[in-house]
């Protein structure tokens, strides 16, 4: 059976984020954790090609027991099954862990054709897990997909949003797809798709399972740190010009001099 | 016992904050010559800042001294004209009668309380519950409490709340604001100050005693009424051996001035469900509703209907503005909306709930495909969030035609209907609107037989027309034993419609029960009464 992965993540609702101010860290607690809001329209995206294709939709995510929750989720919103990736020698891990968990994940479970994630999770904001994914499969990567134009057996047409425009790809199959919120419209959980998901129990796979090396997983596979995080200062300074509109003008023109804004020769 | 015993303040040195002069407060204060009902007020020469009851009494006396009116004023959320200030000298706003929150756990009943001072806002109670950041007595409250009444509007001021009885979508189970107040403070218009907590003053029949501190005594005559079989905000609470607690619910400030609070709190549900169903017709909504209210098994928090019209609405603000609208992708098949709330603690209780839901449903042939469910707090923000997009798309539309003409604005009606009644008052509104030719939407509280109606009129003679049409509705339902203003309160803008419900004859008799707390007609002018 082809299989149709989506990636997800589970992450802290940010509508509802604050930060401490003494200690600038996040406060998490009574932080409800959510799917990431990205993920729902690739779930829908692989949805819909299964439903031209056929095959099985099936949704993976690394983290904490309750992160089943994301799981359950994506069942509501279509996935046909779902694969925790949990325990603790995942714990810790950066992007280059998690995309090479993910992976082993991936090449464990077997049948690929297409591998969605969202864009980026929302907590993160890396937007590197799914293209790391491609590389530790060694498959063609398409990145912040707006709209999948053509897809049969052997090859894929996508739009692929770029800072300009966008741009056609095609690509053979299997490949990694990110895709954007311009890709569909995700569609509402039935009170009957409601409670599948909430009834659904996911199968949980541990760094045995999907063969991993266990150096490159969690902290230890980890290179990257987080060190510390802190709310960017936003230290406004304000001057206010008088004059007549030239001697502002001049005033405004050696002010930005000043401040290295504009370099004269 | 039904003697009502106020106490003499502690006023000594105690000076209210106030700001004067008509100027100043038409130019920096304007704010508060205006609520949500968009009435217009007129300027007032004194604007009181009462920080506690004892300031409150200061200020009542003062204006009291110079036989002058006063209107007191809370979030000004209100959308019938409480807290416009019309012809009158003084305004009291209960703003800055914000002290911090205090919940401990009544030692007679076991009950979990919290109390506020009237100044506190609905979301700052929900919130500070949420986040467990209140002051505490004793004991800690072993999991989250929950204060369930839930008017819409969050930003309206506690005190607010308990004056005109305020409900929302979960008065459908938990009832209205009037079912938590267990104590509060009233200031009277004399100055004195009342404490009334619940079950210790009642009614000897039809009887209530007023000793004042001057050591006169009163005899309050609560006249011989039918209330409403529903929800209700029209007049004065009154029934045979009633609570005295009760009369000042809901009295919108004529009686007194509520300046603190003990409200009754509950552990927080464990878990909700939140459904809106897609039907393909009102009159399977109304079959539907009928049958959920009198199942077992399901009881619902809330149910609340989308007609029609209302996804017309819906339909087209969802074309412009695409996705972010809120507006989920419609059927064509869907016709009208209910929204569900129902609350359990297992899984046990979710199998009932589902397999019930399924069963009623099916009834009146509706599969559980054909519906938007969840049971996270996330799902009920969106739903929320679409809920709201009905009330703001009619205001748009209203005020993009105000543009050309100004007088127009929306009718919003606020009735309610028993149960049995539902489906023929929906049909009476219908067959005439229809016949009137005018632009309108019903939603509302369908599970209380709480419907508005909101007509959007497109020229001054539709207005006229549409507020003809009002009064024929207000008769129907008075006929059927409902109530001509369920939520929304008198006001000053309902009273033609206090005197549809009751005849001359009570109204005056409601009046005289004002007399006995406030002969000089110091509190409120103007609002209730003429």
């Amino acid at each position: 059976m082809k299989r149709l992965i989506v990636c997800i993540k589970q992450v802290p609702d940010t509508s509802d984020v604050r930060i401490d101010p003494e200690t600038n860290t996040l406060v998490r607690e009574g932080v409800e954790s959510i799917l990431n809001p990205l993920d729902p329209f690739a779930i829908e995206e692989a949805v819909r090609v299964k439903e031209r294709m056929g095959g099985v939709v099936t949704a993976i995510t690394m983290g904490p027991p309750q992160a089943k929750k994301v799981l359950q989720h994506a069942i509501a919103l279509g996935a046909d099954e779902g694969y925790l990736i949990c325990g603790p020698e995942f714990a810790g891990a950066d992007t280059l862990a998690t995309s090479y968990t993910l992976a082993q994940a991936i090449r464990r479970l077997g049948n690929a054709v297409l591998i969605f994630c969202g864009k980026q999770a929302i907590d993160g904001d890396t937007a590197q897990v799914g293209p790391g994914i491609a590389a530790h499969l060694d498959l063609p990567q398409l990145i912040y997909v707006r709209k999948i134009r053509k897809i049969n057996k052997r090859y894929i047409v996508v739009e692929s949003m770029t800072d300009t425009g966008y741009e056609i790809i095609r690509s053979t199959l299997p490949a990694v797809l990110t895709v954007v919120k311009e890709i569909n419209e995700p569609r509402l959980p039935s009170l009957k798709s409601a409670m599948k998901g909430r009834r659904y129990e996911p199968n949980v796979l541990g760094g045995e399972e999907i063969k991993a090396d266990f150096n490159r997983l969690g902290l230890k596979g980890s290179p990257t740190r987080v060190v510390r995080i802190f709310v960017p200062e936003q230290a406004r300074k304000t001057k206010i010009l008088t004059g007549n509109p030239e001697e502002i003008a001049v005033n405004l023109f050696s002010s930005l001099q000043k401040e290295g804004v504009l370099r004269c020769q | 016992m039904n003697l009502l015993k106020p106490s003499p303040p502690k006023t000594e040195g105690i000076n209210c904050p106030k700001i004067f002069g008509r100027r100043r407060i038409n130019e920096r204060y304007a704010q508060f010559l205006e609520d949500e009902s968009k009435l217009i007020g007129t300027s007032v020469a004194n604007l009181y800042f009462p920080r506690n009851s004892e300031e409150v009494s200061t200020a009542i006396r003062e204006i009291s001294q110079r036989e002058e009116g006063v209107v007191v004023s809370g979030g000004r959320t209100g959308i019938t004209g409480g807290a416009v200030p019309v012809e009158v000298k003084n305004l009291i706003s209960l703003e800055r009668m914000v002290r911090p929150i205090r919940v401990f756990k009544d030692e007679n009943s076991g009950e979990w309380r919290a109390w506020v001072t009237a100044g506190v806002r609905l979301a700052d109670l929900l919130s500070s519950l949420k986040k467990q950041n209140f002051m505490v007595e004793k004991e800690k409250p072993p999991r989250e409490l929950f204060y369930p009444v839930d008017p819409t509007e969050t930003l309206a001021h506690l005190g607010g709340t308990v004056a005109t009885n305020a409900s929302g979508a979960r008065t459908l189970y938990f009832g209205p604001t009037r079912d938590w107040v267990r104590w509060i403070k009233v200031v009277l218009a004399d100055g004195s100050i009342l404490e009334l907590r619940r079950g210790e003053v009642t009614a000897e029949g039809r009887e209530l005693r007023l000793l004042r501190t001057d050591g006169t005594e009163t005899k309050i005559i609560l006249p011989s009424i039918h209330m409403p079989k529903t929800k209700n905000t029209a007049g004065y609470f009154i029934k045979e051996g009633m609570d005295a607690i009760d009369l000042f619910i809901g009295s919108e400030g004529t009686l007194g001035i509520i300046t603190e609070i003990e409200f009754k709190l509950i552990e927080m549900p464990k878990e909700f469900l939140y459904a809106c169903v897609f039907f393909r017709s009102e009159e399977q909504v109304v079959e539907f509703v009928a049958k959920i209210k009198s199942n077992p098994t399901l009881k619902p928090l809330a149910l609340e209907y989308f007609d029609p019209n209302s996804l017309v609405l819906l339909r087209k603000k969802r074309q412009e503005e695409g996705s972010s609208s809120n507006i989920p992708n419609l059927s064509d098949k869907t016709e009208a909306i209910l929204y569900i709330e129902i609350a359990f603690s297992t899984e046990e209780e979710l199998g009932e709930i589902y397999s019930g839901l399924k069963k009623l449903l099916a009834e009146v042939e509706m599969g559980m495909e054909e519906s938007w469910a969840g049971f996270e707090y996330h799902d009920l923000e969106m739903m929320k969030l679409f809920r709201h997009a009905l009330p703001e798309t009619v205001n748009t539309i209203i005020s993009h035609r105000k543009r050309k003409i100004p007088e127009l604005h929306k009718i919003g009606t606020d009735m309610a209907v028993p149960d049995e009644h539902l489906g023929h008052i929906l049909k009476f509104y219908r067959s005439k609107l229809e016949e009137a030719r005018l632009e309108y939407v019903i939603f509302g509280h369908i599970g209380n037989g709480h419907l508005h109606i909101n007509i959007l009129p497109r020229s001054a003679e539709e207005l006229a027309r549409g507020f003809m049409i009002y009064k024929e509705f207000a008769c129907e339902v008075v006929r059927l034993k409902g109530s001509v203003s369920a939520e929304h309160g008198i006001g000053r803008m309902k009273k033609d419609f206090l005197a549809i419900q009751y005849s001359r004859e009570i109204i005056e008799q409601m009046y005289n029960i004002k007399k006995c707390f406030d002969p000089m007609g110091v509190l409120n002018p103007g609002v209730l009464f003429n």
